[in-house]
């Protein structure tokens, strides 16, 4: 008797055991309630602060700090995902496609029309003076590692950087970080500097309609012109504008918090990016011009005196000028034959 | 060629007079923004704890402390 009774309770509770998962499992079939799920089903967060709420009382969000920079308490604001989504996605192709847009052109327009041929004479005549030359090449010497350490911002750690690694990149952007910020100032003073010197040589009139309706001579026929003509006009309105453009930005960018605030300084650096890609294509094409582009126009800058021949062809109504305030002086009887 | 190695020059001058000005009227954020100590929580509290043991109860949140804390610090500048 007493043995049966010990195998009847072994039974029930090897039966129990058995089928105790069983009946779990049907208990969960009946209640379809998820693992982590409020059984009463209701959202218990569902009234509580979310961020669209908070977005609605403020465009940022912003938590309480003790310490006195009362910026620190600032947590979420919305612009700073479309800043960063314009700098990493968009700035780069901006700003590659507008400069090797520019070199292709000028490289194709160069293999097809090759190099603007210029008459020659044994005479030369001033162009530039001594100060004009040395205010041209110290905002141009400047414009160059502007260009460069501002280029490094957005393709540097994606061109350079897997080439020269990460420390010698990061010591790299240090000094160019400094040599972009310091040498801005030299730049700043030679753009108001030619402003100042050059502006009342660059009053747009009619004159430089009819050379832009004769394409510069480069479409044949001759393009009088005063001292510079309009393409030249063109490129120095967009060293002035753009200049003051990037010094104006890049003044609000090097004092933070001084003029604008966070959302203001994310706004000056997308302008500042973009004029500055704009600004790299345009002198691209300005040295291309004073270069490569026209033979016998680097002496003008060079050395500071420029062929008469050569004058006359690009730039005779001043060549006139100054023959007449010379009062006299090398004269060439005629129109000049037409740039090439 | 003159012209361009006084540009250089002046370039690097103006730059230079620029980084000793810059530097002279602008402060690192830790220099800016230095404090002589931060406070997280209510005068006479802490997080550790009023005996410092890591163990905050709700009677250490009292008027007594809060008031000792304010007297001590008031002394503090006092003196």
């Amino acid at each position: 008797m007493r043995s049966a009774l010990k195998l009847l309770s072994t039974l029930v509770v090897a039966v129990t055991l058995a089928g105790a998962p069983v009946a779990v499992g049907a208990a969960f079939a009946q209640n379809p309630t998820q693992v982590g799920e409020n059984p009463s089903g209701d959202n218990p967060t569902a009234d509580s602060v979310n961020e669209e709420y908070l977005f609605k009382q403020d465009s940022k969000i912003h938590g309480r700090v003790s310490i006195p920079d009362q910026k620190a308490a600032n947590l979420i604001q919305p612009q700073g995902r479309e800043y960063r989504a314009f700098h990493e996605r968009s700035l780069p192709w901006i700003a590659g496609v507008v400069i090797l847009g520019m070199i292709v052109v000028l490289a194709a327009f160069l293999l097809i029309k090759g190099r603007m041929a210029s008459p020659r004479s044994a005479e030369k005549i001033t162009r530039y003076n001594a100060f004009e030359r040395f205010n041209h090449w110290m905002t141009a010497t400047c414009f160059i590692v502007l260009a460069l350490s501002g280029l490094n911002y957005i393709f540097g750690k994606r061109l350079l950087m897997p080439l020269i690694g990460p420390d010698a990149f990061g010591t790299a952007s240090q000094l160019a970080k400094y040599a972009h910020v310091y040498l801005a100032w030299p730049f700043m003073l030679g753009v108001l500097t030619m402003l100042f010197v050059w502006v009342k040589d660059n009053i747009p009139n009619r004159i430089d309609w009819a050379w832009l309706k004769a394409g510069g001579g480069v479409l044949g026929g001759h393009a009088h012109a005063e001292r510079f003509n309009a393409g030249q006009k063109v490129i120095f309105w967009m060293v002035v504008g753009f200049g003051l453009a990037m010094g104006v930005t890049g003044i609000a960018m090097l004092f933070p918090f001084a003029l604008v605030d966070v959302n203001g300084m994310q706004l000056m650096q997308i302008v500042h990016a973009s004029i500055g890609a704009l600004f790299i294509a345009g002198i691209i094409l300005h040295i291309y011009t004073g270069t490569v582009g026209i033979e016998g126009s680097f002496s003008a800058m060079g050395s500071g005196e420029v062929d008469l021949a050569w004058a006359r062809a690009h730039h005779d109504l001043w060549v006139e000028e100054q023959q007449a305030k010379a009062g006299g002086g090398p004269r060439l009887k005629g129109h000049p034959q037409p740039a090439e | 060629m003159k012209a361009f190695l006084i540009a250089l020059v002046a370039a690097v001058a103006i730059g230079f007079v620029a980084s000793v000005v810059l530097s002279g009227s602008q402060q690192l954020a830790y220099q800016k923004f230095a404090t002589s100590g931060v406070r997280i929580s209510e005068p006479g509290t802490n997080l550790v704890g009023h005996k410092w043991n890591g163990d905050p109860t709700p009677a250490d949140f009292t008027n007594e402390t809060r008031e000792k804390a304010e007297d001590a610090r008031a002394d503090s500048k006092g003196s």
